[in-house]
């Protein structure tokens, strides 16, 4: 088995770095030979994060972004921080179709795709601290795959 | 993301291509919004086959516009979805409000 390994970005909350923090995680997350649908999985899941942090963690302001990711045995966990608002609510901001910015023509589904797409998403918020949502999905190889490991 | 917009009344035909996310939501949802002020559009194609990446933010993106269709008592169609945006169009159920048609039957149409 190979090595833990552990990456960290720290980029400006602009929504360009969207791309750029899902292409990095998705990369990261290659060592593990996952599917392509896997792959999409995960940059899904860390755009969803990204932006949340951009748009309600920030509300558009500047501030940073950490995102954490680490590969142990076949788990990738990873962590979206930013040190914004916090979040008041996070049983209400779970709830799928819930938005709190109506205005911005929101969606409300992002935690609910994080939640479809990974196994685990944990969020840890602290008004005017902060959030974190921390996402793991264990990256199964296919059934096929089985005899070449 | 690039945007190509061809106006061909009643309808507008839309079609995007690359990644639909947060970034890129701005600039389409204005984009299609400025055509959308001619109120003789009733019938809103648009066109995915090219999309290689969407989130929660392009679920905002058509469901805005299809209320703004829907108001004006209008048609609004997903013409050729990639499987990459297919699989999050699903998960918050979109089809349920907005018809999505493969590309060639939308071709017949013309």
């Amino acid at each position: 088995m190979e090595a833990a390994n552990q990456m960290r970005l720290i980029i400006p909350s602009l929504s360009e770095n969207e791309a750029l923090a899902r292409v990095t995680v998705g990369a990261f997350a290659a060592r593990l030979n996952p599917t392509l649908e896997q792959v999409s999985d995960i940059k899904t899941a860390v755009s969803e994060a990204v932006t949340n942090a951009i748009i309600h963690g920030y509300e558009g302001s500047e501030g940073n972004i950490t995102v954490y990711a680490a590969v142990e045995g076949r788990r990738l966990t990873v962590e979206v921080i930013d040190y914004g608002k916090g979040i008041a609510d996070i049983a209400e901001a779970r709830q799928p179709f819930y938005t709190s910015r109506p205005d911005l023509e929101r969606s409300g589904m992002g935690f609910t795709v994080m939640e479809t797409l990974m196994d685990k998403v944990t969020i840890l918020s602290q008004k005017d601290q902060g959030t974190c949502v921390r996402m793991e999905k264990e990256i199964l190889p296919p059934p096929s795959a089985g005899q070449e490991g | 993301m690039t945007i190509e917009i061809k106006k061909e009344l009643p309808a507008l035909q839309v079609h995007l291509a690359g990644e639909l996310d947060h970034h890129a939501a701005e600039s389409i949802r204005e984009a299609i919004d400025k055509q959308l002020m001619d109120k003789r559009i009733t019938a809103l194609y648009v066109h995915m086959p090219e999309v290689s990446f969407m989130d929660s933010a392009g679920i905002g993106v058509l469901l805005g516009r299809y209320k703004i269709m829907s108001q004006r008592h209008g048609d609004m169609y997903l013409v050729g979805v990639s499987p990459a945006a297919d699989r999050i169009l699903r998960m918050a159920a979109v089809y349920d409000r907005i018809a999505s048609i493969p590309a060639e039957q939308e071709k017949r149409r013309k």
